[in-house]
């Protein structure tokens, strides 16, 4: 088995700060006044979204949204309503700061480093299991941002490519059936019944072709130690946080052979050092760590979780079966 | 359910006994019969398949699809050709034979044959070697320039007693036993042929040994890329590393699974050219590394030389060309370095 990473000194430098916080204050904002105002769900009987376990407890509360825990494949995921995420998702006044011209530029400037790296990774991946890199079928699943699928066309990669699910509802004018490649990046997270739609997608993969995925993961050492004051984890647009088991149960359920499995996420230690003080009686080891090591000590620590496949971000790389 | 592939295995030491676990996890194999001249070794071959003594015997009566070769160095030669005149189907360990002669026998006698030859080149299917492959190929980091490589291991107490440093049986030491390894790698990364230019091989510790304990060799490529291989039994603490330096980034490649894991954990790490320090230091660019904890290179091997023999797919490494090639380097290596004194 494959066990990949990502490795820097400097997480910061890759992602440099904001040019205005207030917008992403504004959009954290308008969330939660979404998650206040929707129904709550009151029967809850489908089970484990991954595995299928029905029992299950809860594993923490956020904005009165309570997060489960399989016993099974230890997945965590919010209990939402599938008519309320719909109407989250189709939320005007989200999508309006989203699709905002600052909100695109400010994104697409504090991540342009990070997306390239991503589309290293496709092109590497892609000629690895596919034998080619460019003038592929793309189908991409809900990309939000302008940047990225520019970067996307300067690549190469897509001879023929349609955008999916997206806020941006750009219509490139091509049909992709039958895909060589389908992207499907940070977006199942928001699917009521992720396996429905990835037995859908399947169906517009041509055989042996890619699917590349990515998600936060309930295995991640951040998700796991500092449950409902991890700021990097909300109602309604983080619902469903898998952990490995439940990733190849879901996948292989769909059609699925997952290929290679890494996380090489690079943000676990400074969304822990961020919320060091709440983890005093949460975990006293960890809290006297994340108070007392060293930067080197920090960045050796991010790298075992990496290796590990601890990092709570996970990309992997599938294949439909025959 | 896979067409049976009969089969024997003569030979069934160290790598005897790899590849016949190899081929039982294939599935597709059917051993027949395992051949060994020693006693004691003949005693502990698993039940349910034959045993012999007289590898030609084993061939001639077992009548099998496939021959296994696994024998040292001197015989392999003699038996790969017996096999391929036979008719059969052959994989045999490199390398191939003591020599370039013995190697181009072997292609000589398989053109006349027509049938199924590869040589174990094992290392071609170890995971960091197949990403190296793609990433190299895939043009992501500009073109190799540049190979560095060093394969080294520490020997043993009874070292100097090991068939392999006895040169009638080996024909070589270090070099033809690990070193080619590292020679048939580095062509196959670059795609072209090497050129040895200046190169250096001597016992510096074993000296009772009647073979070479290190050999340092410096080659071209045909596209003008420069090599270095550094092939030791001087190597205390195992070590198998590989540099590619390219236009646009750098790979390097670091221990190898083995059985015995002494070479450690395998990885390739890349970085791509940052001359502006936007992923880091300066000097130190991101690093993206992947690592692997299983070795299925065995069973990879096995499977392509099952789907060449049963479904007529190509030979992609260890062809007989593979071994001639590697073995003309060896042997300028070695011819370089006595010119040299």
């Amino acid at each position: 088995m494959l066990t990949s990473f990502d490795y820097y000194e400097q997480a910061e430098k890759l992602v440099p700060l904001l040019k205005n916080p207030f917008l992403f204050e504004q959009e954290l904002d308008i969330i939660k006044e979404i998650v206040d105002h929707a129904d709550v769900i009151k029967e809850w009987d489908t089970g484990c979204p991954f595995c299928g376990e029905k029992k299950s407890s809860i594993f923490f509360k956020k904005w009165d949204v309570p997060y489960y825990r399989c016993p099974q494949c230890f997945s965590i995921y919010a209990r939402i309503d599938g008519g309320e995420l719909e109407k989250y998702k189709k939320n005007e006044s989200l999508k309006a700061l989203r699709l905002d011209q600052e909100y695109q530029s400010d994104t697409g400037s504090r991540r342009v480093a990070l997306w390239n790296d991503l589309l290293d990774w496709y092109r590497f991946r892609c000629f690895r299991y596919l034998g080619r890199n460019q003038d592929l079928r793309v189908l991409d699943f809900g990309t939000r941002y302008l940047e990225l699928i520019r970067l996307l066309a300067d690549s190469g990669l897509a001879g023929r490519y349609e955008l999916r699910n997206s806020i941006l509802e750009i219509d490139f004018g091509e049909k992709v059936e039958q895909a060589d490649v389908i992207l499907c990046m940070d977006y199942i997270q928001q699917e009521s019944d992720p396996l429905k739609f990835l037995q859908e997608i399947c169906k517009s993969l041509k055989e042996d072709g890619l699917l590349f995925f990515s998600t936060r993961m309930g295995s991640g050492i951040d998700v796991l130690a500092l449950k409902e004051k991890n700021k990097s984890i909300f109602p309604y647009e983080f619902n469903l946080l898998p952990t490995p088991q439940g990733l190849y149960i879901l996948l292989e359920k769909a059609g699925f052979e997952i290929l290679e499995l890494t996380t090489p996420g690079t943000l676990d230690v400074s969304y822990l050092h961020e919320q060091a003080d709440f983890l005093e009686h949460e975990n006293a080891f960890l809290h006297y760590f994340l108070k007392n090591a060293r930067a080197v000590d920090l960045a050796d620590f991010q790298r075992f979780l990496q290796k590990s496949g601890m990092s709570s971000y996970a990309q992997l790389v599938a294949r439909k079966v025959k | 359910m896979k067409t049976k592939l009969s089969c024997v295995i003569i030979g069934f030491g160290t790598m005897g006994k790899i590849r016949y676990h190899a081929v039982q996890r294939h599935g597709g194999y059917e051993v027949k019969a395992v051949c060994d001249i020693r006693s004691e070794v003949r005693a502990g071959i698993p039940g349910g398949v034959l045993i012999y003594s007289d590898w030609e015997a084993c061939i001639e009566e077992q009548d099998p699809d496939a021959v296994i070769v696994c024998a040292v160095n001197k015989m392999i030669p003699e038996i790969v050709c017996y096999a391929l005149r036979q008719g059969r189907a052959v994989f045999s360990e490199k390398p191939p034979g003591r020599s370039l002669e013995d190697a181009v026998n072997m292609q000589r006698v398989y053109d006349e044959c027509k049938t199924t030859l590869k040589f174990g080149f094992n290392h071609r299917y170890h995971n960091s070697i197949i990403e190296a492959k793609a990433l190299l190929d895939s043009g992501l980091l500009g073109t190799a320039v540049c190979v560095r490589g060093v394969y080294g291991k520490a020997g043993n107490r009874n070292f100097a007693e090991e068939w392999r440093n006895n040169r009638e049986i080996s024909g070589g030491g270090i070099l033809l036993d690990q070193g080619i390894h590292m020679l048939d790698l580095v062509r196959y990364l670059l795609g072209c042929e090497l050129h040895v230019k200046s190169s250096m091989v001597d016992k510096l510790v074993w000296k009772e040994l009647e073979t070479e304990d290190s050999a340092i060799a410096l080659l071209e490529s045909d596209r003008r890329q420069i090599v270095s291989v550094h092939s030791s039994a001087l190597q205390w603490r195992h070590k198998f590393d590989i540099d590619i330096l390219c236009t646009q980034g750098y790979i390097a490649l670091n221990g190898l699974l083995t059985n015995s894991r002494s070479y450690g954990e395998e990885s390739i790490t890349y970085y791509k050219k940052d001359l502006s320090a936007a992923s880091g230091k300066l000097g130190r660019p991101k690093e993206h590394t992947m690592c692997f904890d299983e070795d299925v290179s065995w069973d990879k091997e096995m499977a392509e030389f099952y789907d060449a023999v049963v479904n007529g797919s190509a030979i992609l490494h260890g062809t007989a060309e593979d071994a001639v090639k590697v073995m003309q380097i060896v042997t300028d290596i070695y011819q370089m370095a006595e010119r040299n004194g």
